[in-house]
């Protein structure tokens, strides 16, 4: 779906020479894959996401959707052609219409769908994300905080994109919320959605929740692949400033005392199965 | 793009103009002001422009970033220049078309007008980029203190300027983050004719005018909390006090002064 090849990008500022953001990075998002992105604060994942959803052009580097290339487009952003959805860091303080569905239909009235098809994209969206008809003509300043951001997440579910791109969908949200967002996100990838990446700083969520993980640190590329694969190499994950699940913590510390379980126990069920198994047998 | 507004920072390095009283650089803001302003003929803009340079070298600011600031004013100074040129009426006539005519007191109007809004904007950004914005403040309440005999609010204006000031670059930064958001939905503000333009900007003066409101409500919160009541014998962490290098810059900047003054009515009497 999206491939990213040798992308660069410094932003302009005082210092000399820049501030290097990213530094020849490369990533190939399949259809039907979920990936997840790690990495400490300004290691810039932020700017990868605004490249791969054409807000930004990069330095070098190309951007491949479908096999085309976006970045030789006068402007990226309308080449894709809301292809790729991109769900910015605490969504909810974007909105501005005097409705909820006045607002889902934002995106699609710029794409210039007809009022119905708006209509039509802006009542899926809200089912999609669990939102029910009787928010519809609600003011979306007068809901919660978490009926908020999934308005936000709806008003790019709307615009139908093929790809969706997240930048910490869970950043606020308590236990039950976070779960939710996950859970629906899992729920839409099988849908007009194809592949979802998304940022968080919860190892556990990634370990949960997606099937690729790709590691940044300064502006590259550590590490990329299978969930199982990156969370095995916990050497390379901490000198990152980042770490493997509790799980996978838990499971090292068993091993270092003595025990002998294997590295791909990443979540709470595999756990119990595994430390299960092992008192019985 | 909005990351390029430079008014209101502050630009940390050791300077003789960092190093001065707030009270001093305000007043002299206030002096390089009146000069400007009473500038009026070849040799008084001489000095007025070499005053600023002289500023602009003994504070050691990059020009670029200086000039950086300048962006965002082009458009006023290039609008201001246009309507003097064209409506500035004179006798001498250059050229003119339909109402329009361009006469060369017109021109000689329009360039000093361009000076001005130039000068004015080097001079002021020169202020807050040498002086933190705690200092500013505190030399801000301390210049309108005997205002206080008439019931004048002078700490809580000052702290009001102080928080405005701080919130510029959070906003910028903000309204940075709102307009990628709107692109992402397919808000187009680059392209179009001014009613399409105009009605992109909705998406992103509502979100910004609540995310402000949300601020501001905290920080008032926030101080509160903190038990803050005003100015009501509160001290100051950071003591005011004059220099040998606060009194030279008063001397020249009376010297300025008077010399403009004193230039000014006799280019009159003559």
């Amino acid at each position: 779906m999206i491939e990213l090849e040798n992308i660069s990008y410094t932003y302009k500022d005082n210092s000399p020479g820049g501030n290097v953001a990213l530094d020849d990075v490369s990533l190939k998002v399949k259809e039907g894959e979920m990936w997840g992105i790690i990495g400490h604060t300004g290691s810039g994942k932020s700017t990868l996401l605004e490249i791969m959803s054409g807000l930004l052009r990069p330095n070098s580097g190309r951007v491949l959707f479908k096999g085309e290339d976006i970045t030789e487009a006068k402007s990226p952003i309308s080449a894709l052609k809301g292809k790729v959805g991109l769900v910015f860091q605490y969504p909810e303080h974007q909105l501005f219409e005097e409705s909820v569905i006045k607002d889902i239909s934002f995106g699609p009235k710029n794409m210039g769908c007809t009022e119905d098809e708006c209509i039509r994209r802006a009542r899926e969206a809200m089912r999609l994300v669990g939102l029910g008809e009787e928010f519809e003509n609600l003011s979306p300043f007068e809901i919660s905080g978490g009926e908020k951001r999934r308005v936000a997440i709806a008003g790019i579910l709307a615009m139908e994109p093929e790809v969706l791109i997240l930048d910490e969908p869970a950043a606020g949200l308590d236990p039950e919320g976070r779960d939710k967002l996950f859970d629906m996100l899992v729920k839409i990838k099988g849908t007009f959605c194809k592949s979802i990446i998304f940022v968080s700083h919860s190892m556990d969520d990634v370990a949960l929740y997606a099937d690729k993980v790709m590691v940044m640190n300064k502006g590259k590329c550590i590490t990329s692949g299978g969930v199982r694969e990156v969370f095995g190499e916990r050497e390379l994950l901490l000198e990152a400033g980042l770490d493997v699940p509790q799980v996978a913590r838990l499971i090292a510390q068993l091993n270092e005392k003595g025990h002998s379980f294997t590295d791909a126990v990443l979540t709470v069920e595999e756990a119990f199965r595994a430390i299960y198994d092992k008192l019985k047998g | 793009m909005l990351r390029d507004i430079t008014i209101g920072q502050y630009y940390n390095t050791k300077s003789f103009i960092h190093s001065l009283d707030p009270r001093c650089k305000i007043i002299s803001l206030a002096v390089m002001m009146v000069v400007i302003f009473m500038a009026s003929s070849l040799a008084e803009y001489a000095v007025a422009i070499t005053v600023t340079c002289l500023i602009i070298i003994l504070s050691k600011v990059e020009l670029s970033y200086i000039l950086k600031g300048m962006k965002p004013v082009w458009l006023l100074v290039v609008f201001t220049a246009l309507i003097n040129v064209f409506m500035g009426g004179g006798e001498r006539v250059i050229f003119s078309f339909f109402v329009l005519k361009v006469t060369e007191e017109s021109v000689y109007l329009a360039v000093s007008m361009m000076l001005r809004v130039i000068l004015l904007v080097t001079v002021s950004t020169l202020l807050t980029l040498t002086t933190s914005p705690t200092v500013l403040t505190t030399g801000i309440e301390k210049l309108l203190k005997p205002l206080e005999k008439v019931k004048f609010p002078s700490h809580e204006v000052a702290m009001m300027m102080s928080i405005a000031l701080r919130f510029i670059p959070t906003l910028t930064e903000e309204a940075d983050k709102i307009i990628k958001a709107q692109a992402a939905r397919g808000n187009d503000i680059e392209s179009g004719g001014m009613t399409k333009k105009i009605k992109g900007m909705i998406p992103l003066f509502v979100p910004l005018f609540v995310s402000a409101f949300r601020r501001a409500d905290d920080l008032a919160m926030a101080m509160e909390c903190r038990n803050y009541t005003g100015g009501v014998n509160r001290t100051s962490y950071k003591r005011l006090e004059y220099k040998k290098g606060d009194w030279i810059a008063y001397i020249f900047m009376g010297a300025l002064l008077a010399f403009t003054v004193i230039y000014h009515t006799v280019g009159f009497l003559l």
